[in-house]
This record gives structure tokens, C-alpha cells and sequence, in this order.
């Protein structure tokens, strides 16, 4: 099963995109922010990170930053309700950018297609700049 | 609230040169936002055209201190307030220009250092604050004739006036700009702010409501979250639409 290291501050979205994506069957790890995704890194295996930028006590760029250097092989979603960020350079260490919408199967699908390109070794995509 | 006051010079006193200067120094007030930069610009050319010293004193709060001194000459008064008693002070409250000719005009004021008050002219430099219509005192130029004993000929006076009133001038709009663009920051920062607070909640309640649907499925609830749905969708659009039209 694909385990997969949701980071969100929002409690009320953390819960749903939480459900949602046990409900597509994988396995959900959620952190409040920057911080504690990292502790979570450090601590288990993980097949991809969807991560929120605006969050307190470490943001999602200096997070994604990190993640950058020392897990280059895990994927990363940036999942966002800040359209401007998809054009920032920041943005070309993610491998996807998805804007946060009530519709949740954009980021189902990013979510999917990742994981699959992972199962086929191909290891870490490049920057898509997903329309969603 | 003060009374909104007049340019008051009378075009037959100034000369074609100083017209042409005049006109100089208006043309570099209707392009130039930065204050120190024309200043000194329009100090130089006192300086040079007159062969006057001149100095600029501006408040910083609830004090005047010096901003720019030009001449052959080293300036005694670096970073010391200019005297609350001193003429200077008198002219930047009242806003009335002065020409002192004589030594005796400066009987009762004391001089900023230890030495008498000499006979200079002291320019009010004041603008009209474009928000609220006031007049704002912000300083005033210092200008003698470098010549010891020699005052500073009507003609010239009115010259300084019209030079001090566009300084005056070109602060007002510089402080204008300043403030309009902090004023566009805080907004464009607030608005930012706001729609992603709401696209947040948007995200959740919509996100929900569709799972109500898919969990309730053949009710009255999953209808009724439909109807939620649909709703917030309306409002997601509305935002998008928003954030294109105030370019966030």
C-alpha cells in the first residue's frame, strides 16, 4: 500500500483530503506543518508528500526545500489555495502543483498518476504544471 | 483645518533668466518622487545661479533639523535640532517667507549656535495635503548671500519664495506616492489574505458536501448537499473570477 505524508495546517481540510484518499486506498500520514513533516520523514518511509504553503511554525517552501535535498526520490504535490505560486522558481522542486478546489479528483489524479510513474521506476518526474 | 493659500508672486518681478530657471526646477518637480535628490538639485541651482549658500532644514517630528547644506563652506550644525527659539522655527510655524536685511529684524530670536543671527532670507517650504486639503509645514530653506553685510535683494526673494513653493510642492507628491503605495501594499496584502481565507473554507465545505452526497446516496440529505455543492461551486467560480480581476 502507498503511503502517503499529507502536510496541511487547515484541521477541517487535513480531515477531509484524509478520508478521501484512504478511501482511494492508501495509507495517510497527516502533519500540521513543516516541522512535523520532516519529524515524519525521519521517522518512516513515505511514496509521496502533498504539501500546503501557507503554514505556520515552517512554511511549505522552506519545507519543500528540504525535502528537496535530502529526500530527492519522493514526489511532491504542491497543493495550494495561492494561484501565484505555480509560476515561482520555488515551484520547479516540486513534481506537481495542484490549486486547492472543493472538486478533490484533480488532486486524486495527480496523486494517482505520481504513484504509478514511481511503480514504474521512473522516479521523480519533472515539474508538471498541472491546470487543475 | 488651514486656509489653502495662494501662490502669491507677481510675474513682472522675475526676470526671463530666472524664469527659465523656475522653469527648470518645475520641469524636475513633475518627474522627480525623490525628495533628497531635489532638493539638493534645486539648492545647487540657488547655489550656483545666485552664488548664495543655502541650506534646507526639514521636521522630523518635533524637531528641524538640517537635510542638505551646499557652499564653500563647512556646515558647524550636523545633526544638531535647529533652536525652538531661533527665527527659523518662527518661519516654519507661520509659514510666511522673510527677508532679513537688517541685523535689528532678528532682535529676539536666538541663533541654533553661539554666534548672532545673520541677515538672510528663510523660505517656508509647505505643501497642501492632497487627503485632507491641509496645509502640512514640512521645513525651510536657509539662504544668504555669502557676502558679509549684503542682504538678499527683493528680486531674489521673490525668487527663493517660487523656488521654495515648488519644493514644497514636490514633497507633498512624494509623500503622496509613498503613501498611496503603502496604502496599494496593505490592501493588495489584505484582498490576498482574504481569498485565500475563503478559498479555504470553500475547499472544506464543498469537499464535504460531495461526500455527503456519495455517503447519503437516494436521500433527502445527499440532495440537500448537492444543493451545497452546487453552491459553493457558484462561489468558487465568483473568487476565481475576483482574483483574476484584482490580479492576485
Amino acid at each position: 500500500m502507498d503511503k502517503i505524508l499529507l502536510v496541511e495546517d487547515h484541521e477541517a481540510q487535513r480531515f477531509l483530503y484524509h478520508e478521501e484518499l484512504v478511501e482511494e486506498g492508501y495509507e495517510v500520514v497527516l502533519a500540521k506543518n513543516g516541522l512535523e513533516a520532516l519529524e515524519c520523514l525521519e521517522e518512516s518511509r513515505f511514496d509521496l508528500i502533498v504539501l500546503d504553503i501557507r503554514m505556520p511554525v515552517m512554511d511549505g517552501i522552506e519545507t519543500l526545500e528540504k525535502i528537496a535535498s535530502q529526500y530527492k526520490k519522493i514526489p511532491v504535490i504542491l497543493h495550494t489555495g495561492y494561484a501565484e505560486y505555480r509560476d515561482q522558481p520555488i515551484a520547479s522542486l516540486a513534481d506537481a502543483f495542484v490549486l486547492k478546489s472543493s472538486d478533490l479528483s484533480p488532486l486524486k489524479k495527480t496523486v494517482k498518476e505520481l504513484l504509478e510513474g514511481r511503480a514504474r521506476g521512473k522516479g521523480k518526474k519533472k515539474m508538471t504544471k498541472e491546470k487543475h | 483645518m488651514t486656509k489653502i493659500r495662494s501662490i502669491g508672486f507677481t510675474k513682472e518681478k522675475i526676470p526671463t533668466k530666472r524664469c527659465e530657471d523656475l522653469l527648470e526646477i518645475a520641469r524636475l518637480v513633475s518627474w522627480c518622487t525623490d525628495r533628497e535628490y531635489l532638493i539638493k538639485t534645486c539648492l545647487d541651482h540657488i547655489n550656483q545661479r545666485l552664488g548664495m549658500r543655502a541650506r534646507c532644514v526639514l521636521k522630523e517630528e518635533e524637531q528641524l533639523k538640517l537635510h542638505c547644506w551646499l557652499g564653500n563652506y563647512e556646515c558647524p550644525m550636523e545633526q544638531v535640532p535647529v533652536c525652538k527659539e531661533s527665527i527659523v522655527w518662527k518661519v516654519v510655524e507661520d509659514g510666511i517667507p522673510v527677508n532679513l536685511t537688517e541685523t535689528h529684524q532678528c532682535e529676539g530670536y536666538r541663533h541654533t549656535l553661539t554666534e548672532k543671527v545673520k541677515i538672510k532670507a528663510v523660505i517656508p517650504l509647505w505643501y497642501v495635503d492632497s487627503m485632507t486639503q491641509e496645509e502640512r509645514r514640512v521645513g525651510a530653506l536657509i539662504i544668504d548671500s555669502g557676502k558679509k553685510g549684503i542682504p538678499i535683494s527683493d528680486e531674489d526673494f521673490e525668487y527663493l519664495k517660487l523656488v521654495g513653493e515648488l519644493i514644497g510642492a514636490a514633497i507633498g507628491k512624494a509623500e503622496l506616492t509613498e503613501q498611496l503605495i503603502e496604502s496599494y501594499k496593505r490592501k493588495e496584502i489584505m484582498v490576498r489574505e482574504t481569498a485565500h481565507a475563503f478559498r479555504n473554507r470553500l475547499t472544506a465545505i464543498g469537499g464535504f458536501s460531495r461526500r455527503m452526497v456519495q455517503l447519503a446516496k437516494n436521500t433527502d440529505l445527499a440532495k440537500e448537499a448537492g444543493m451545497v455543492y452546487e453552491e459553493v461551486e457558484a462561489l468558487e467560480t465568483q473568487l476565481e473570477r475576483f482574483e483574476k480581476y484584482t490580479g492576485i
